[in-house]
C-alpha cells in the first residue's frame, strides 16, 4: 500500500479507538469513516483500507459497534455502523489509555 | 451453517463494493475519467481479496462448523487406517450391543411401565409374586387377598379412586369358538369388574366389561379378547364381536378387544381372555366349590389400586392397613382364639409400585440380568481399554504431525476436542452397530429365557429409554477410551518430536499408561473368566444333583382335569382316572403309569401339620408339603419306598386313611422313632386323620437347588382333586407313546384333554433355564474379553518391539542368543499379567462371596475355577505375547543396526 511521505502511519491501537471516536457524532459506514479520520486529521492520518474492515468487523464482534444496513441520502444502500453503550465506555477507557501514553512520551522526550 | 456463513460472505462484498462505489463517484468528481475511476478506486483500497480473508478471520469460528470440519478430518482419519478402525467398531459393537440387548430386556422386565393411564400412581397390594390359593390366616406381610376383602376396600377407603383385582393364577382352560365342534387352548384371567376403567384402557373395538357385569355370580358371562389372540385366532375380523365361546357348560359372549400394546398386567404371562372374577366357578369349569367371590377365606387375588391425587402411598398404606385388620377381625368371628389375635397382629399389607406390573419372572430373572449387565460391562471397559491402547500406538506415530501442528499455531484443547471428536465419532458408529447387533440378540436372549418351547411374551423393541441408554453408553464409551490418548498425544516436546524420525523410542509416561491398561484388560478378563467358571460350575453340580427320582424315561403329560365336567369330589372322576391309568399301563412298552395333583416344580400344596402326641416342629412354619398320587406313581417316578409300603389298590375311598412320607418328615414330625402306624392330621383337633404306613427316600420336589423338605403323598381315591399331571414311566422308545396316551384318554373320555407332553427329564431341565443362560453366556463374554486382552497384549507387544529393534540387534551382534531375546522381550509382558492377575483374582473372589447365592455346592473360594482361569490366562496372554517376541529375535543383526 502506497504511503506518502506527509503521512504519518497509525501506532497500533489507536485505528480502534479513532473509529469509535468518530462514531461519536452518528452512525457512519466505512467509507465514510475513513474520510472523517482524513479530514479532521488535515490529511495526516492516512487509513489503511486493509486494516479498516477487519478493524470494524473485530470491534463488532467484541458488541463495542453494531451494524445495519441503510440508504444514504442519494439512495445508496451502506452498510452503517453506530456505537453501543459497550463501546461508549470501551472509548472513554481508551482515551484515558492514549492521553497517558501521549504523556510519558512526552516526558520522555522533553525531561522536565 | 453454509447457508448462514455464505450470507455474511455476500454482506462483506456487498459492503466493499459499496466502499468501491463510493471512492469511484469521488475520484470522479475530483476529475478522474469515468473510465480510469473504477481502477483508482481499486488502487486507493488496495488488495480486495487479502482484505476479505483478513475481515473474514475476524468472524472467528463457531463450535458448530469447528465441529464439522472436525468430523470431516475425523472421517478421513478413518478412512486412512481401515484396518483400526475395523477392530475398533467391530469391538464396540460387540460391547454396546452385548449391553443393549441385557438392558433391553432389564427394561421390558424390570423398568418399563405399562402401557396404561399415569402408571405412577398405581399401587399393588403385597408384592404380587404369588400365585395360588390359600385360606391361611394371614399374620405376616400378606400377598394374597380374598374378593370380599376387595369389595370392602372399594367401599370403604378414601385414598383411592378406584381398585381393581386380579385372579393371581392363570387359567389354560379349552374353549369351543361358536361355529366349530372342536374345543381348542385358551388362557383366561379373571378380573374384576373395575379392572379396565382402573388400569384407563379402552376397548379398540367393542367394549370392556365393567363393575356392574361383575356383582352376581355366574351372572355375567361376557369376555374381552387380547388383541394378539383376536390378530392369531381370528385375524382382526371385527364381526366376532357379538360370538360366543363356550367354556366347559358356560356360553360366554365376546364383548371387545383390548389394544395391541396392553398384554394384561402381568408382565412375561399371556392372557387370550378377561372373564368378570364373578364367574370363578365356572372358569375354569367346575373349580373352587362354592361362591369364592363371596368366601373371605378364599385368598387368590391380587389388588391394583389408583391413587386419588395428593394422596401418598404412606397414607393410603396405613387406611389399607387399618381395613386389612377390620376385614380380619369379622372374620374369625365374636370370639376368636389368642392365636388368631396374634395372627391378626402381625397381618401386615405393604403397598408397592403398581405401574411395572405384577411378575413372577421378575424375581427369576431380574438377579440374573443384573449380573449379566455386570458381565457385559465388564466387556465393554475392556474394548475400551483396548481401543485406547490402539489409539495410543497411533497416536505415536502421529507425533510428528501433532508437533507440527502445534507449532504452526494450533490450541492444544482444539487439538484434543479434535482427537475426541475421531473417538466419538469411532464410539458413534459402534454403537449403531450395536444397536443392530443387539436387535438380534434380544430375540435370542427372550428365546433362551423361555421355557416350554413357548417364547416369553414380552415386547422387546427398543424405546426411548433404550436409545438413550445406548446413546450416553456409546458417547461416554468414546470419552473414556479417546480422553486418555488425546491428552498423552498432544504433551509433545515440539524440538525433539520435529527433529526425531520415526522409530524413535516411546516416551517413558507413554508406556506407563499401556501398561495400566494391560494390567486392567488382564485383572477385568480375570474377574469375567473366574465369574464364568464358577457358573458353569455351578451348573454342573446342578446338573448331577441327587433328584431322589429317576427323570429318565418318563412322559408327563398335562391333564385338563375340570373340562371333564365332574366335580372334583366326584366319585365317577375317581373312576376315570383309574381307568386311564389302567388302559395305558397295558400300551406296549409302558412299565408304569399314574395322575397325581404335581410332579417336579408343578406346585406344591402345603399345610400346617401336627403329629398326633408329639409337639409339631416349628421348622417352614410348622408346615409340610402334600401331593395326592395313585398307585403307581412311585413307581413311574422310581420313588423308592425304604420302610413300610407303597399304595395298592385297596387304599379306597372307604378304606382308613393313609399317607407315604419322606425321610425328612420322618425324622422331623416323629424324631428317634419309627414312623409306621404313628398319626398325624391339618388341626390339632384332627391330629388322627393319617396313618403313616411308608417312608420314603427323599427327593426334590419344587427344584434343583431346595433343602430337603417334609413332604406327604396320599391315595387320590382319599383325597379327591382336579389331578394335573399323567406320568408315565416307559422301556426303550417313547415315539408315538405321547399319540398312543392321547389315544387312550380319548378312548375312555373325550372330554379329557392332554394339554401338553413332555419328557420329565425335560421338566428338570426347564428349571436350570436360568442357571444355563448365565452360565453360557458368563463363558461366550469371558471368552470375548480374552481375544480382547490378548489382541491388546499382542498390539501394544508388537508396537514395543518395533521400537526396540535397534537394541535388539545390538545385543544380539554382542551375543544374546534368540531365547535370551525372546525372554527379553516378553519379561515385561509378563510382569504385567501377574499384576493383573494379583488384582483381579481377590476382586473375583470377593465378588464371589457376593453372590454366593447363584453358585449351588461351591466352596466360598472355588479353587478349580481360579485356577482354570488363571491358567488359561497365562496361556493364552504368553501366545501373545510370545509372538512379537519370537518376530523381534528373527531380526537380523546387521539390519537391525543399520536399521537408524
Amino acid at each position: 500500500m502506497a504511503k506518502e511521505p506527509n503521512r504519518v502511519e497509525l501506532l497500533q491501537g489507536t485505528l480502534d479507538m479513532l473509529i469509535l471516536r468518530t462514531l461519536l457524532f452518528g452512525p457512519m459506514h466505512g467509507h465514510g469513516i475513513t474520510k472523517h479520520i482524513q479530514r479532521t486529521s488535515d490529511d495526516m492520518l492516512q487509513v489503511d483500507h486493509g486494516s479498516l474492515y477487519p478493524a470494524l468487523h473485530r470491534l463488532e464482534r467484541q458488541g463495542w459497534i453494531a451494524s445495519k444496513w441503510e440508504s444514504t441520502d442519494r439512495g445508496r444502500e451502506m452498510k452503517f455502523y453506530r456505537l453501543t453503550a459497550a463501546g461508549r465506555k470501551q472509548l472513554v477507557l481508551e482515551e484515558s489509555k492514549w492521553q497517558q501514553l501521549a504523556k510519558a512520551i512526552a516526558q520522555v522526550m522533553r525531561p522536565a | 451453517m453454509v447457508w448462514w456463513r455464505s450470507k455474511r460472505n455476500q454482506d462483506l462484498e456487498r459492503e466493499i463494493r459499496g466502499h468501491l462505489d463510493l471512492e469511484e463517484e469521488e475520484q470522479r468528481n475530483a476529475g478522474v475519467t469515468p473510465d480510469d475511476a473504477p481502477y483508482a478506486a481499486r488502487r486507493a483500497f488496495g488488495n480486495v481479496g487479502f482484505i476479505k480473508e483478513v475481515t473474514r478471520e475476524m468472524w472467528g469460528w463457531t463450535s458448530l462448523e469447528r465441529l464439522g470440519q472436525d468430523l470431516r478430518y475425523a472421517v478421513r482419519m478413518m478412512r486412512k487406517s481401515p484396518g483400526f478402525t475395523a477392530v475398533a467398531v467391530l469391538s464396540l459393537a460387540l460391547g454396546i450391543g452385548a449391553n443393549t440387548a441385557i438392558f433391553s430386556l432389564m427394561n421390558a422386565i424390570m423398568l418399563r411401565s405399562l402401557p396404561v393411564q399415569e402408571p405412577d400412581r398405581l399401587v399393588l397390594f403385597g408384592k404380587g409374586q404369588w400365585a395360588g390359593v390359600t385360606d391361611d390366616l394371614p399374620d405376616h406381610s400378606w400377598q394374597l387377598f380374598a374378593y370380599p376383602f376387595y369389595r370392602h376396600v372399594q367401599r370403604k377407603n378414601q385414598v383411592f379412586s378406584g381398585v381393581a383385582a386380579m385372579g393371581s393364577m392363570g387359567n389354560d382352560v379349552r374353549a369351543i369358538v361358536s361355529g366349530n365342534r372342536q374345543s381348542e387352548p385358551v388362557s383366561a384371567r379373571l378380573v374384576s369388574g373395575t379392572y379396565f376403567s382402573v388400569l384407563g384402557v379402552n376397548a379398540v373395538a367393542g367394549r370392556t366389561f365393567t363393575d356392574a357385569e361383575d356383582q352376581t355370580p355366574g351372572g355375567n358371562p361376557v369376555a374381552v379378547m387380547s388383541y394378539s389372540w383376536w390378530q392369531r385366532r381370528f385375524g382382526r375380523d371385527a364381526s366376532v364381536i357379538g360370538k360366543t365361546l363356550t367354556i366347559g357348560s358356560t356360553v360366554f359372549h365376546i364383548i371387545g378387544v383390548a389394544p395391541p400394546e396392553f398384554f394384561g398386567t402381568s408382565v412375561g404371562e399371556s392372557a387370550d381372555l378377561w372373564i368378570p372374577a364373578s364367574m370363578i366357578t365356572e372358569v375354569p369349569p367346575g373349580w373352587g366349590g362354592d361362591e369364592p367371590t363371596r368366601d373371605p377365606s378364599f385368598q387368590s387375588f391380587h389388588i391394583l389400586a389408583r391413587l386419588n391425587p395428593g394422596v401418598t402411598v404412606t397414607q393410603a398404606g396405613a387406611q389399607v392397613n387399618v381395613l386389612f385388620k377390620q376385614a380380619l377381625r369379622e372374620r374369625v368371628g365374636s370370639a376368636p382364639s389368642q392365636k388368631e389375635l396374634s395372627a391378626i397382629q402381625h397381618a401386615l399389607i405393604e403397598l408397592t409400585p403398581g405401574g411395572r406390573g405384577l411378575s413372577q419372572i421378575r424375581g427369576r430373572i431380574s438377579l440374573m440380568l443384573e449380573i449379566l449387565m455386570g458381565a457385559v460391562g465388564l466387556v465393554l471397559l475392556i474394548a475400551c481399554a483396548n481401543i485406547a491402547n490402539l489409539l495410543l500406538a497411533r497416536a505415536a506415530s502421529r507425533q510428528k504431525e501433532i508437533a507440527v501442528r502445534l507449532s504452526i499455531g494450533a490450541g492444544r484443547l482444539r487439538l484434543i476436542r479434535q482427537m475426541l471428536t475421531e473417538s466419538a465419532l469411532l464410539a458413534l458408529v459402534g454403537g449403531v452397530a450395536g444397536v443392530v447387533f443387539a436387535w438380534w440378540a434380544t430375540g435370542f436372549l427372550l428365546w433362551m429365557v423361555s421355557t416350554g418351547g413357548e417364547t416369553l411374551p414380552l415386547s422387546v423393541t427398543p424405546d426411548a429409554r433404550v436409545l438413550w441408554f445406548t446413546s450416553v453408553l456409546s458417547l461416554a464409551t468414546g470419552v473414556l477410551f479417546g480422553l486418555a490418548p488425546a491428552l498423552r498425544a498432544t504433551r509433545v516436546e515440539l524440538s525433539s518430536s520435529l527433529k526425531e524420525g520415526r522409530g524413535s523410542l516411546p516416551a517413558r509416561s507413554k508406556n506407563v499408561l499401556a501398561k495400566a491398561l494391560i494390567v486392567s484388560q488382564v485383572a477385568l478378563s480375570v474377574v469375567l473368566l473366574i465369574g464364568a467358571g464358577l457358573f458353569v460350575r455351578s451348573l454342573v453340580n446342578l446338573r448331577n444333583v441327587d433328584t431322589g427320582f429317576n427323570k429318565e424315561n418318563v412322559l408327563v403329560a398335562g391333564v385338563d382335569a375340570p373340562s371333564a365336567g365332574y366335580k372334583e369330589d366326584d366319585p365317577r372322576l375317581t373312576a376315570l382316572y383309574q381307568q386311564v391309568e389302567q388302559r395305558v399301563s397295558e400300551l406296549p412298552g409302558v412299565r408304569s403309569a399314574s395322575f397325581s395333583m404335581f410332579t417336579f416344580q408343578q406346585g406344591a400344596w402345603t399345610m400346617s401339620t401336627y403329629p398326633q402326641g408329639r409337639t409339631p416342629p416349628s421348622e417352614n412354619h410348622g408346615e409340610i408339603h402334600n401331593n395326592a398320587v395313585g398307585p403307581g406313581f412311585f413307581a413311574a417316578m422310581d420313588l423308592p419306598v425304604i420302610l413300610g409300603r407303597a399304595f395298592n389298590s385297596r387304599d379306597t375311598a372307604k378304606s382308613p386313611k393313609v399317607a407315604v412320607i419322606n425321610e425328612t418328615m420322618a425324622r422331623t414330625y416323629f424324631p428317634g422313632e419309627s414312623p409306621i402306624g404313628l398319626r398325624y392330621g391339618f388341626s390339632p383337633e384332627h391330629s388322627g386323620d393319617f396313618e403313616v404306613v411308608g417312608v420314603m427316600r427323599d427327593a426334590k420336589y419344587g427344584n434343583l437347588r431346595e433343602k430337603p423338605t417334609p413332604m406327604a403323598f396320599y391315595p387320590y381315591t382319599q383325597q379327591p382333586r382336579y389331578l394335573g399331571d399323567f406320568t408315565v414311566r416307559y422301556a426303550g422308545d417313547q415315539r408315538g407313546l405321547a399319540q398312543e396316551i392321547r389315544r387312550a384318554f380319548a378312548a375312555v373320555n373325550s372330554n379329557l384333554p392332554i394339554t401338553n407332553v413332555r419328557t420329565l427329564a425335560e421338566q428338570v431341565d426347564d428349571t436350570l433355564i436360568g442357571d444355563k443362560l448365565v452360565a453360557r453366556l458368563s463363558s461366550f463374554f469371558g471368552l470375548l474379553a480374552l481375544l480382547l486382552a490378548s489382541i491388546g497384549i499382542y498390539g501394544v507387544l508388537s508396537y514395543a518391539v518395533a521400537g526396540r529393534t535397534s537394541e535388539v540387534g545390538l545385543r544380539m551382534a554382542l551375543g544374546a542368543k534368540r531365547s535370551n531375546v525372546v525372554w527379553l522381550v516378553m519379561r515385561d509382558v509378563l510382569v504385567l499379567v501377574f499384576i493383573g492377575l494379583a488384582i483381579g483374582v481377590p476382586g473375583a473372589v470377593s465378588l464371589e462371596r457376593l453372590a454366593s447365592d447363584m453358585f449351588y455346592g461351591l466352596a466360598a473360594v472355588d479353587a478349580v475355577s481360579i485356577a482354570a482361569a488363571v491358567s488359561i490366562l497365562a496361556l493364552v496372554a504368553g501366545v501373545a505375547a510370545y509372538l512379537p517376541a519370537r518376530k523381534a529375535s528373527l531380526v537380523d543383526p546387521m539390519t537391525a543396526l543399520r536399521y537408524e
